[in-house]
């Protein structure tokens, strides 16, 4: 086993983690307008701009759990919780613009901090980790906390690709 | 005196380099346990047939995500020196970029995936939970997929790449409690 000499850190898998979902996440629902991001499989899946909502509030916990700014206002977080009500056209919502430009400034704001603050994760997160969005019962630090956040927000990312097609599919009709 | 101070010095870094590694396999450790409860949900219950029931689009069936993930989690253990499950058969059915799989395909039966699965991440896990993986040396030459230099940055990719296919069971499970008549519409 060769040595590279290079050491890879907690924060380098983090920032590789969330870019792959960035990626993965813009390229679902470029293009796409708010009436087709409502649109919904068989079954009780959720629609594309519930699941950007969610992962918009679960990027707000990190935010705050490194003492950075949040975006969201309570009654947004509250809308997009886990367990929270399907999403359906009609239903009251946040637009999927405001959502898509939430994913995008969350996104830089935690790139940021974890290409500069390369010893913040080892603080002990801002606030009770127990009320911070995204506490899942397991974690105390604030690593176990991103891991479980960013390893969270991956699965929802590929939810975003049959939703993606079946928009796709919508616009043959 | 020098010597006792490079001894201390070599001590600490040796003591924050164990400190790092633990981090470091805590957070492969946690996303893993994350991926696999989630595929398990996914494919809970589920029959073969159900398997191969496809979407609107060009998405794939469930049968073909959990072979590709299943292909890649023996990615990771040849990464580790560990002995792959599956073999040139699988990777030609569930390999990146291969044909989908419909009801009529030549497949592998779902519950010999489970089995491939659940012993790929029993293997995982207990690598994890060893002191002294190291995730700096390089990833082996010769995979039929490298994703980093290292092993760290090849596992951080390999785990990102199987949590978003494991997002993708969901709306197939969903198809196939509609279809058994356990869905709501």
């Amino acid at each position: 086993m060769v040595s590279l000499g290079y050491k890879m850190n907690q924060n380098d898998i983090f920032k590789t983690i969330l870019r792959r979902n960035q990626e993965s996440l813009l390229s679902a629902i470029e293009g796409l307008t708010h009436s087709e991001m409502l649109l919904q499989l068989p079954g009780e899946g959720n629609c594309i701009n519930w699941i950007l909502g969610h992962i918009a509030s679960y990027r707000d916990g990190m935010l705050v759990d490194s003492g950075l700014r949040q975006y969201m206002q309570a009654d947004e977080i509250e809308r997009y919780a886990g367990g929270s009500q399907p999403i359906r056209p009609g239903d009251a919502c946040v637009n999927s613009t405001r959502l898509s430009e939430l994913i995008v400034v969350s996104f830089n704001d935690l790139i940021d901090w974890l290409e500069h603050d390369t010893n913040g994760l080892s603080q002990n997160p801002a606030g009770n980790i127990k009320d911070n969005i995204g506490y899942s019962g397991v974690c105390s630090t604030l690593t176990e906390h991103f891991a479980q956040n960013i390893g969270h927000e991956s699965i929802h990312v590929g939810e975003l690709n049959p939703l993606h097609e079946l928009v796709l599919e919508s616009r043959k009709r | 005196m020098n010597h006792e101070r490079d001894e201390a010095y070599k001590a600490k870094v040796g003591y924050r380099n164990l400190v790092e590694t633990i981090g470091l396999s805590r957070i492969f450790g946690l996303m893993l346990g994350r991926n696999q409860s989630a595929i398990e949900a996914g494919y809970d219950g589920i029959e073969q047939s159900d398997s191969v029931l496809q979407l609107p689009g060009r998405s794939n069936c469930m049968n073909w995500i959990l072979g590709h993930i299943a292909v890649y989690r023996d990615v990771m253990l040849m990464s580790i020196g560990k002995k792959p499950y599956v073999g040139k058969r699988e990777l030609t059915l569930y390999g990146y970029g291969s044909d989908p799989i419909y009801e009529d395909s030549a497949c592998v039966d779902i519950s010999r995936l489970a089995e491939v699965l659940d012993g790929g991440h029993a293997i995982l896990s207990e690598w994890l939970s060893l002191v002294g993986a190291d995730f700096n040396v390089e990833a082996p030459h010769g995979l039929n997929v490298r994703k980093g230099d290292t092993i760290g940055e090849h596992l951080a990719h390999l785990m990102a790449h199987e949590a978003i296919h494991a997002g993708e069971l969901g709306s197939l499970r969903e198809l196939a409690l509609v279809r058994m008549g356990k869905g709501w519409k």
